[in-house]
């Protein structure tokens, strides 16, 4: 897939909806900042048939920025649902899906927390194990991720 | 130019241009695109106002056309031009103390904030890798 204008295009737009997170998320306006990542979520993507790996980068990474944004508003099943969506984009063992998992991990802590708090034990328990599962599988992800870069390992993506 | 001696007699034609160049200088409304990019620097560098008289006849659309130059112009000269000598602003490793002014009360809100602060370096690192300004 050659770089064209409309993927440029995308880009600088992906760009340009960060940077509005960021002065959100600078001024304590969590909500504001996760506006600016959907409206990113729901832009028009350039070659919907073609597969575009910066774009699929973008949109692993967003849905990472946004879970951890709803899981400061604790929107907890929110943020899980962005992880979801953002697993699709990193089909791979690359060091998106290691963040996405990395996060996911911080999500089922919490959940952890809450249901321990509000006596669900089981629920809890279930949770516990969640998070301690999806930690260990980003930490995996990530050692892959540098022993590939040491030469050590063969593998795809970064 | 041609040759490399200093010291020679400019040619006729080179005579003609620069004479060309130095009315164009002095024509506020000039089309010359040497002249309008060195004004453009200019103003980018060191803006400053118009008589009234002049900014009238000059028009508004124009104005803009030249502001909007000089602001693509003063930022080509911060990120680099594309295809020559490109200047690009890496984000770098550091220190992480400044994260930490505050008083953190779980220790892994530590390394949250590392790996946020980070990842929004990573992040900016990626658009400029891949040139998007």
């Amino acid at each position: 897939m050659a770089v064209d204008l409309e993927m440029m295009a995308f880009l600088s737009a992906a760009r340009a909806f960060h940077h509005e997170a960021n002065v959100h998320e600078a001024s304590g306006d969590v909500p504001g900042a996760i506006g600016a990542l959907e409206r990113l979520v729901r832009f028009p993507r350039p070659h919907p048939e073609a597969q575009v790996v910066e774009i699929d980068e973008v949109m692993a990474d967003v849905r990472a920025r946004l879970a951890e944004l709803r899981l400061r508003s604790r929107d907890l099943a929110g943020a899980s649902a962005d992880i979801e969506a953002g697993l699709v984009y990193a089909p791979h063992r690359t060091y998106f899906r290691g963040l996405l998992l990395q996060v996911d991990g911080t999500i089922e802590e919490r959940r952890f927390y809450l249901l321990a708090d509000a006596g669900l034990r089981d629920e809890a328990e279930k949770a516990k194990a969640r998070a301690l599962e999806r930690s260990e599988e980003a930490v995996s992800i990530h050692e892959d991720v540098i022993r590939r870069s040491l030469g050590l390992e063969g593998g795809q993506g970064r | 130019m041609k040759g490399d001696d200093p010291d020679r007699l400019p040619t006729a034609e080179e005579l003609v241009a620069a004479e060309r160049l130095r009315v164009a200088f002095e024509d506020p409304w000039t089309e010359l695109e040497d002249v309008v990019l060195a004004r453009a620097l200019r103003l980018a560098w060191a803006p400053t106002g118009l008589e009234r008289s002049v900014a009238l006849r000059f028009g508004r659309r124009r104005m803009v056309a030249v502001a909007a130059l000089a602001a693509v112009v003063g930022l080509a000269l911060v990120t680099g031009f594309p295809g020559g000598g490109s200047v690009r602003q890496w984000r770098t490793s550091r220190s992480t103390e400044p994260l930490f002014e505050e008083k953190v009360v779980m220790r892994s809100d530590r390394i949250d904030r590392i790996a946020w602060a980070r990842g929004a370096d990573l992040r900016e690192n990626r658009f400029t890798r891949w040139g998007v300004r």
